[in-house]
């Protein structure tokens, strides 16, 4: 619980070691007001809600009360608002109060003890690799290490739902853009029903008309893939570095913010080129098999 | 001489039981290799009729059409297409010419499609424009030539492929006098150097004139042959 000379409200403390959280969190760059915490004891931060239910501004007196880790016993302790910071979404802000590790485990009466340490790997993946040697290293009796997607599963789960709604999306797409290949196709051999009966008229095959259909099927493709992997490319390649701006929202107790940047991948620029060409080929069999059914005598009642 | 084209009791109608019109009716001719021949008949006495079905460009209800020996009822699509593609030249009375080629790509289209070598082709092109007096409009495209000129580059196409068979329909119909007749005498004389057959389907009493031979259609039948 926290108080101020005006108003009382419950809360989350973290005690955090202020100079390694800056490795790990982004608590510093959401400090709106004020500084965050340099390791002076009795430095508190708050976000703006909170701040503005307890109508204190900076240098304001505090008052956390808490019931210490082994005996239960309340305990109160004295700060001095030195921060007030923002992250976005509401919950965070008008529930989470940082403070610094030392004055956390006197508070609370934890003697040098812990209960979380984050690491941040060099590699993202590895967090989320459960086989990873140092998971297993550091779990044991009293501690357990576990990966993000352990301790966050229902990210995890929106991630998985992700990414079976990109897969779905995806094929609604492929399909899509096969009936908008067929219509095309079909389009263009209507508006040239006349000159395929002039064309087989004068001997061309059926199965040359096939060809030919089929070939200006895979022009388009390599015409559409070009453009399509230009215009990707530039997008991707400029939204890497400059991000697309996603708003702020909490998922279980964790900040997505910021941007999203994307991550160009070879396999993007030669497996979907190649899915959309044999897509176009295949979505051209039907027309091109019309096309070459064309009676001549009907086709060139089109002249007249 | 050798029957060239054989049709045998040829019947083709058109439309549902109601609308039904029999456009041929039991329809036997034979023609001969070489032969100047004219279809002649009233509208709707199934002249054009009769040339599609020799041509293998529609097919009939009943009877059989032998080209070379061949029945043409026999050959699958492709066999079919190959055969026009290299015994059959169409004259068509509406040009039907691709509006997206050139005079000269018309001419060239059908070689394309024998295999027949780039120089080769640019050679007969050349020839055909000349022979048709259209020497310098090879590269216009159909909608920048008169009705003559067009029908001049039909002949051409048709000739350039060197066809046993020219199956012509109407052709003068769209061209006035003058060049009707100039292209009769091309096509005349293409018949008596080259021994090439033509068939014409017409109303056109100057292709009467030069005719070897006149088949008279009536109502889908063949009411007279006369060879001269």
């Amino acid at each position: 619980m926290i108080a101020s000379s005006y108003n009382t409200t419950g809360s989350l403390v973290y005690g955090v070691d202020a100079k390694q959280e800056l490795r790990v969190s982004r608590i510093s760059e959401a400090i709106i007001e004020g500084q965050y915490l340099s390791g002076e004891p009795r430095e508190i931060l708050i976000g703006k809600p909170m701040a503005e239910l307890l109508e204190v501004e900076l240098g304001d007196r505090l008052i956390i009360t808490a019931a210490t880790v082994d005996t239960n016993e309340i305990t109160q302790e004295l700060f001095r608002l030195s921060g007030i910071f923002e992250f976005g979404p509401e919950e965070m802000d008008k529930n989470l109060v940082f403070i610094n590790l030392d004055k956390a485990q006197s508070v609370l009466g934890m003697k040098g003890n812990l209960h979380q340490i984050a690491v941040r790997f060099i590699d993202p993946e590895d967090a989320k690799n459960a086989e990873l040697p140092l998971f297993k290293q550091l779990t044991n009796e009293e501690n357990e290490a576990l990966g993000w997607l352990d301790l966050q599963p229902s990210i995890g789960a929106m991630l998985e739902m992700t990414g079976y709604a990109t897969a779905i999306v995806g094929t609604i797409l492929f399909l899509l853009t096969s009936l908008g290949v067929i219509n095309s196709m079909f389009m263009s051999i209507y508006e040239r029903i006349y000159e395929f009966g002039v064309a087989k008229a004068i001997g061309t095959t059926p199965w040359q008309i096939i060809q030919l259909v089929l070939f200006e099927a895979l022009l388009l493709a390599l015409i559409s893939c070009a453009a399509g992997l230009t215009i990707g490319y530039l997008l991707g390649d400029y939204f890497s570095t400059n991000g697309i701006p996603m708003g702020k929202m909490e998922v279980s107790g964790v900040l997505l913010d910021g941007n999203l940047y994307t991550k160009l991948a070879l396999y993007q620029f030669v497996n979907f080129p190649a899915y959309v060409t044999l897509l176009t080929l295949a979505a051209a069999i039907y027309p091109a098999s019309f096309a070459s059914r064309i009676v001549p005598t009907e086709a060139l009642q089109r002249a007249l | 001489m050798t029957n060239l084209i054989e049709t045998r009791d040829l019947c083709r109608t058109f439309g549902s039981e109601e609308t039904k019109v029999t456009a041929l009716d039991h329809v036997s001719i034979n023609i001969e290799q070489g032969e100047f021949t004219a279809i002649i008949g009233p509208s709707g006495s199934g002249k054009t009729t009769l040339l599609h079905l020799i041509g293998g460009l529609d097919e009939p209800n009943s009877g059989s059409v032998t080209l070379s020996g061949s029945n043409i009822a026999d050959m699958s699509g492709n066999q079919l297409s190959d055969f026009r593609r290299d015994h059959i030249g169409f004259i068509f009375q509406a040009y039907n010419l691709i509006p997206v080629l050139s005079a000269e790509e018309n001419i060239e289209y059908i070689m394309l499609l024998q295999g027949i070598s780039a120089a080769e082709r640019k050679k007969r092109v050349k020839e055909m424009l000349e022979l048709v007096e259209l020497d310098g409009l090879g590269d216009r495209r159909p909608s920048h030539l008169s009705g003559g000129q067009q029908q001049r580059v039909a002949v051409a196409r048709a000739m350039a492929s060197k066809p046993d068979i020219i199956l012509a329909d109407e052709p003068t119909a769209n061209l006035d006098s003058k060049t009707g007749i100039s292209l009769l005498d091309v096509m005349r004389d293409l018949n008596q150097k080259r021994k090439m057959t033509f068939v014409f389907s017409t109303h056109d009493e100057k292709i009467m004139d030069r005719a070897t031979r006149l088949i008279y259609l009536r109502d889908g039948k063949v009411e007279r042959d006369e060879r001269k």
